[in-house]
């Protein structure tokens, strides 16, 4: 009979314990094209009034579905404030303007996004969807599990995060997606028993960070093709200037201080002559 | 003791810079704009690095411009005026060409460049603590140069406040010029010496 409870007990300590894989994701497709029977929507020739005014958004997700343990509003914010820093020092882009999730609605179309024209006065916007996966094994170690303070102190629990974030980058107007650039993450992690969903939401917010930056850097190199993509195909992308489009040579801080050193330094050599 | 002589290219540029800064109708004038120079205004890609787009636009490159210039002056440099003249003109020429979105472009950093690039230049060819100095000075300019090549902008804080991008392609110019005039200067000075009896 003692037998039997133990095996019971083992089963339920190991088994109960075993966080099943998590899974949370949210697709433009589902965003931009919610109903099927729709027609496709014909895109037209996008007109890029230089410099740009852009918007970035995260795409909601879809009403119950569950959310990532990393990516909460004040997360997803971050992550737009850090895209939008990085961008809006090309010459090329006159505003960036991060849109708050409850702007836009689950499955709302492009509808919704000439609402957000309307409301922003943006003419592209850059649309990020996520996909984070977790998966959580039990090692070899979980064996210390049967001590009790084994699941405080033993680190049996074997954690992946899989995450992608994803951005795509639309002409409102006339419906044509101009690029797009993914960013990846892979992370391995272990935990104790008892810390494991602690664990699970520090892997899950280190993927979103190491996947932001992975897709900045794609996000570069897909500006720079999308450009070149733009001066070979004039007939697929019209471009105008507006006014506004300046660039400027300007001396910073670095060079103001290269420049006080080589004046010391050559004043001090004078004199010593 | 010999007098210093007067940085007079240094100051002409950096009065010019700042009478045009303070009269709207010349920065209207003179400013590097891109259809105006399609349509014959050719004076603009050299005036545009006469022009500024906010005080401390002004401020920054004048401030740079007046000690560099005095060092390269002083120094008994003769090649100062050639070396803006060129670099002014060059930089304007290579956006235009390679930079066509580029609609109005302003500031004298590239010249400020070119500038420093030249002076580090010849101060390798000097002795003592100096030389090491310049040979310092020119490697961070290089690596900052490429830097902002590669990224497109500046990965400095500061140069994306003023209501205007910051254009790398401009200091590469003015380096580029500034390595081209000294390479020409010292063909001439081997010449000269290979040529005397």
């Amino acid at each position: 009979m003692r037998k039997i409870a133990s095996i019971v007990f083992l089963c339920f300590v190991l088994g109960g314990c075993a966080t099943p894989t998590k899974h949370t994701s949210t697709s433009v497709v589902d965003f931009l094209y919610p109903d099927v029977r729709d027609p496709v929507v014909s895109p037209g020739t996008p007109l890029l009034a230089l410099p740009l005014r852009v918007g970035i958004a995260f795409v909601p997700a879809q009403r119950g579905a569950a959310t990532s343990f990393a990516l909460t509003e004040k997360r997803q914010s971050d992550v737009l404030n850090e895209v939008a820093n990085h961008f809006k020092k090309y010459p090329f882009v006159r505003t960036i303007e991060v849109i708050p999730s409850a702007y836009l609605r689950p499955r709302g179309g492009f509808a919704n996004l000439d609402q957000i024209r309307t409301m922003y006065g943006v003419d592209v916007i850059a649309l990020v969807s996520y996909d984070q996966t977790q998966f959580t094994d039990q090692g070899l170690l979980s064996i210390a599990y049967w001590t009790i303070v084994g699941a405080y102190i033993v680190r049996g629990q074997k954690n992946d995060t899989h995450t992608m974030l994803d951005t795509v980058v639309y002409d409102i107007p006339s419906r044509k997606m101009l690029f797009r650039a993914p960013g990846l993450s892979e992370i391995k992690g272990s935990a104790t028993l008892v810390n494991q969903s602690e664990q699970l939401r520090t892997d899950s917010e280190a993927g979103v960070s190491q996947a932001t930056a992975d897709m900045i850097k794609n996000l570069d190199a897909q500006l720079l093709a999308f450009r070149e993509k733009v001066k070979e195909r004039p007939e697929e992308y019209r471009v105008v200037r507006t006014e506004g489009y300046r660039g400027g040579g300007m001396v910073d801080g670095l060079m103001l201080a290269l420049l006080g050193a080589l004046l010391g330094g050559a004043y001090w050599a004078r004199r010593r002559k | 003791m010999r007098a210093l002589p007067i940085p007079v290219w240094t100051l002409a540029i950096c009065a010019a810079a700042a009478v045009v800064f303070g009269a709207p109708q010349l920065q209207a004038a003179l400013v590097y704009n891109r259809e105006a120079i399609a349509a014959g205004e050719a004076w603009r890609l050299v005036s545009g690095n006469l022009v500024h787009f906010s005080g401390s636009h002004l401020i920054k490159d004048v401030v740079a411009l007046l000690a560099i210039g005095l060092l390269i002056e002083t120094g008994r440099r003769r090649h100062f005026a050639l070396l803006c003249l060129a670099s002014g003109s060059l930089i304007g020429s290579v956006l235009y060409v390679a930079e066509p979105e580029l609609a109005v472009y302003g500031g004298l950093s590239g010249i400020v460049t070119a500038a420093a690039t030249y002076l580090c230049l010849h101060g390798i060819e000097e002795d003592g603590a100096y030389r090491w100095l310049c040979l310092g000075v020119l490697l961070c300019l290089a690596a900052k140069t490429g830097c902002e090549i590669a990224l497109g902008f500046s990965p400095l804080p500061g140069t994306d406040a003023e209501g205007f991008a910051l254009v790398p392609l401009s200091h590469a110019v003015g380096a580029a010029t500034a390595i081209a005039l000294f390479a020409l200067e010292n063909r001439s000075a081997t010449r000269g010496l290979l040529i005397a009896p």
